[in-house]
């Protein structure tokens, strides 16, 4: 009798074979590859038995924890401070503070290096040293403390805290023994995606970690261009998916926690202006660290890229044009082939993403499996991608030379991106906001103008948006499947980073990427459903 | 004047209205009560034109609106699941039925801030849907329906989806603001507090059938039957062959207050009928009670017969053997 109740629970199945069979060949054909490669001629054996090997792993797992301990001391005042007071530009300067998370990475390295690096802000060269990544990590990171924490935090019901007050609770033992054990879901959720990436981080560690410092992603790297040693790489490869595998395995679990645990309350009148000269002082502090953790790489990248030889000048900016640097590409020539990748890879995603969401929309135990199964390539690092595809795809056909292979990488990258955003909006659209529009005076065709579009249209908009942000930074899977005359942007910094004089040119592109990036993220954010996934990750 | 006559509908093997027919006269609130499954919501939904009946007629002042689409019938409805717009912020919801009427913006801005007062809700034009709470929720989806000035409206179980507390406060409140308003309404409700307390006049329906129509006190005070009592909560019910004005139940001979032809009825004691008193012929033990307010309900064993809820005015303590006398202006002959 309810047709609402109907329409919601039936799954189309044709919708589920496309995500699927996508899959299977471009994500579990080379995860194989990559397992039967590394199982040959007991290369497993050896590689496991190796100290480089090993020496690898314990800096990867050093640098991600580092990482993570830093990042959430970093992002915990903020998401504090956004979550409990109210002051002026509030809500522009949270949007500022997750753009650093959409840079791509190489953008991120580079004002790193623009800061820390050679003639670097900081006075001496800090580049090559773990304080640099580490840096460079928090920076990318806070954001997903922010996030994550931080909408939980604002939606606490503050007289938990009250109650722990009547009760005769200190403030330490308010945070101890009452905000702390409610925000423990959050937290670790947010831990273990900054571990996640920390531990899966290429372009960063590559441009900043000079000779001295390679994560398991930059070996996988180096042994499969540096030496062509194919069987390390996919012993690397295989670790590094076991290990990705069991921390996405406890995100997971206290994803599941934070969404039925604890008793929230809506968004509203929580934050109050900061009224008392302490809490001003405070809010001042955290905005001041901040500004200083996130403005000032930015900073770095956009004004070394006006330094020329004589000044300030746009002297690089006019040199994108023409300048080879000994490249087959211009800059200019990159960012075309950037742009035309991130089309065709945004069409793939979108193509591949809407059926996937069409099928995991409603809420049924076999769309939970398929919706799994389209998360695993955000779950598995962009090298490892990249390198499988490499692996894999040059028989039945060789895809290796096709044109079609880079923007399939990165539309692996983004599909998941794109089901997350387009599951909520399909989900929203129930049959009886067309009976309310119908019942209200709307026509059939004006129920498609004013519901289905303005609904499905926010999300589509913001998925494609989406997509194309992640195929133009895309950089781990991009450097091992892109053709050396047809180079991506992130592609063209790394070159002229390691090119002698070309400096200003590569924070010149850097920055204009990072225009890109930025603005796009803000504008999908206004886009998007506030609690859509943007926020939630 | 809403007029439906006959009104059939088969989903499947369920008949959800089984050759229905009702009139609405304006202004009036028509209460229509019903288990869930009883039709209710199919027939609100094929009054709207939402669904296609398989036989009968909805007219509207004579005219027959078989062939008229929903959006060109004037009527409102409030949905169940209120039905918000999630992508439109309070005030664009309740401008939407404007909007679509093709009003001036002034008016519209106008029409809107009077329908959000209406609903106590002034300057929540510019918030978002997803940031209401449950009863504000409820009415937004009110004054959204209102805005437009339907000349017949539909509520859905417009106060299923909230708590008891918050249903209660509500429910007085909405009967108050449907007769300000004046507009003819159908007010479809499987809760039968709510039902008596906001209708003016009160259909009770069982499976796409009318059970009873009347003003809600006739129907409490006189149920059609025996499902019509049961349904409204009273279940002092027992078969007994009535002779000579005397029903004789299992817990003894009860005078009736009307006579009635001899026969086998089903016998309605309402709870009010025992009184105590120690020199009454019926004795029972007091198993439990709970407070209302201005009087206790009971659950009594009697000595002979099924258990009976007995409406008292002092406390009784549990175990207590207790005599009643039986009012027989309260004990009436139902059919079937």
């Amino acid at each position: 009798m309810n047709r609402v109740h109907r329409f919601a629970n039936r799954a189309p199945r044709w919708a589920a074979v496309i995500p699927v069979a996508f899959l299977v060949v471009f994500f579990f054909y080379p995860l194989q590859a990559i397992l039967a490669e590394s199982l040959r001629g007991g290369e497993i054996l050896s590689r496991l038995g190796s100290s480089t090997t090993w020496r690898v792993v314990r800096f990867t797992f050093l640098q991600a924890t580092i990482s993570t301990v830093a990042t959430l001391a970093a992002g915990l005042p903020l998401a504090y401070l956004f979550s409990h007071y109210r002051f002026p530009g509030r809500r522009l300067l949270r949007a500022v503070a997750t753009v650093p998370f959409v840079l791509p990475t190489v953008v991120v390295g580079s004002a790193f290096l623009a800061l820390l690096g050679p003639g670097g802000w900081l006075g001496r060269d800090a580049s090559g040293s773990l304080f640099a990544i580490i840096a460079a990590h928090v920076f990318y990171n806070t954001a997903v403390v922010l996030r994550t924490v931080g909408t939980l935090w604002e939606r606490l019901d503050p007289q938990l805290g009250e109650a722990a007050r009547a009760l005769g609770a200190g403030p330490l033992r308010r945070t101890w023994s009452v905000t702390l054990p409610l925000l423990r879901p959050a937290l670790a959720a947010a831990a273990s995606l900054v571990f996640l990436f920390s531990f899966s981080s290429f372009g960063v560690i590559l441009i900043l970690g000079g000779l001295r410092y390679a994560t398991l992603e930059v070996e996988i790297y180096r042994q499969t261009f540096g030496f062509l040693d194919l069987g390390a790489a996919s012993v690397l490869a295989l670790i590094q998916l076991g290990v990705v595998a069991v921390t996405l395995l406890t995100y997971v679990r206290y994803q599941r926690r934070t969404a039925t645990q604890v008793t929230l309350r809506s968004p509203i009148d929580v934050a109050r202006p900061p009224d008392s000269l302490r809490a001003r002082g405070m809010v001042a502090a955290i905005l001041g660290m901040a500004g200083i953790l996130i403005g000032l790489p930015l900073a770095a990248l956009v004004i070394r890229s006006f330094q020329g030889q004589a000044g300030l000048s746009l002297q690089a900016y006019r040199a994108l044009d023409d300048a080879h640097f000994g490249d087959l590409a211009t800059p200019v020539q990159s960012a075309t082939n950037s742009l035309v990748i991130a089309v065709v890879a945004t069409l793939i995603a979108l193509g591949v993403g809407i059926p996937a969401a069409i099928a995991v929309a409603p809420r049924a135990k076999a769309a939970e499996l398929l919706d799994t199964l389209i998360m695993l390539p955000l779950g598995a690092s962009a090298v490892t991608l990249g390198f499988g595809l490499l692996l894999a795809l040059d028989s039945p056909i060789d895809l290796r030379t096709s044109r079609l292979l880079v923007p399939i990488g990165h539309a692996l990258v983004a599909i998941p991106f794109v089901v997350r955003l387009v599951v909520p909006v399909l989900r929203s659209i129930r049959t009886s906001l067309r009976e309310a529009a119908a019942m209200l005076g709307a026509s059939p065709a004006a129920v498609m103008r004013k519901v289905d579009l303005p609904l499905v249209g926010r999300g589509l908009g913001a998925a494609a948006g989406f997509a194309f942000l992640v195929s133009m930074g895309e950089f781990g899977a991009t450097l091992f499947l892109a053709r050396p005359d047809t180079p991506t942007l992130p592609l063209s910094i790394a070159r002229l980073l390691s090119r002698p004089g070309a400096f200003p040119e590569a924070m010149a592109m850097g920055t204009i990427l990072a225009a890109i990036a930025a603005s796009a993220i803000l504008v999908i954010d206004r886009v998007a459903e506030p609690n859509g996934p943007s926020r939630e990750f | 004047m809403l007029e439906v006559t006959e009104l059939s509908k088969r989903f499947g093997t369920t008949l959800a209205l089984d050759g229905l027919s009702l009139a609405v006269p304006e202004p009036t609130v028509l209460g229509m009560l019903g288990p869930s499954g009883c039709g209710k919501t199919t027939l609100l939904r094929s009054i709207a034109g939402l669904e296609l009946p398989d036989a009968g007629r909805v007219a509207w002042d004579g005219e027959d609106l078989a062939g008229v689409p929903p959006h060109q019938r004037g009527f409102g409805l409030m949905f169940q699941d209120y039905a918000l717009f999630p992508h439109r912020d309070v005030g664009r919801n309740v401008a939407f039925g404007l909007e679509m009427a093709g009003q001036p913006k002034h008016q519209i801005q106008r029409r809107v801030a009077e329908a959000l007062e209406l609903v106590g809700l002034m300057g929540f034009d510019r918030r978002r849907v997803a940031t209401l709470s449950g009863g504000e929720t409820q009415r937004v989806a009110l004054a959204r329906a209102l805005a437009p000035a339907p000349r017949l409206l539909m509520l859905d179980e417009p106060l299923g989806s909230l708590d008891r507390n918050l249903a209660e406060r509500l429910m007085g409140e909405l009967k108050q603001l449907l007769g300000r308003v004046g507009i003819t309404s159908i007010y479809v409700t499987h809760d039968q507090e709510e039902a008596l307390a906001v209708s003016d006049r009160l259909l009770v329906m069982r499976a796409g059938k009318l059970a009873q129509e009347g003003t809600p006190e006739e129907v409490w005070e006189h149920p059609a039957n025996a499902w019509v009592a049961s349904f409204l909560g009273l279940t002092n019910l027992v078969e007994a062959a009535v002779a000579d004005g005397v029903a004789h139940t299992p817990w003894g001979p009860l005078q009736l207050g009307e006579p009635v032809a001899a026969g086998t009825y089903q016998i309605l004691v309402r709870p009010e009928a025992f009184i105590p008193d120690q020199g009454g012929g019926l004795e029972g033990t007091v198993d439990s009670f709970t407070f209302r307010g201005d009087h206790f309900l009971a659950r009594i064993t009697p000595a002979r017969g099924p258990t009976m809820q007995a409406r008292l005015a002092d406390r009784p303590r549990p175990g207590e053997t207790l005599r009643f006398r039986v009012d027989p202006a309260r004990v009436q002959p139902l059919a079937d």
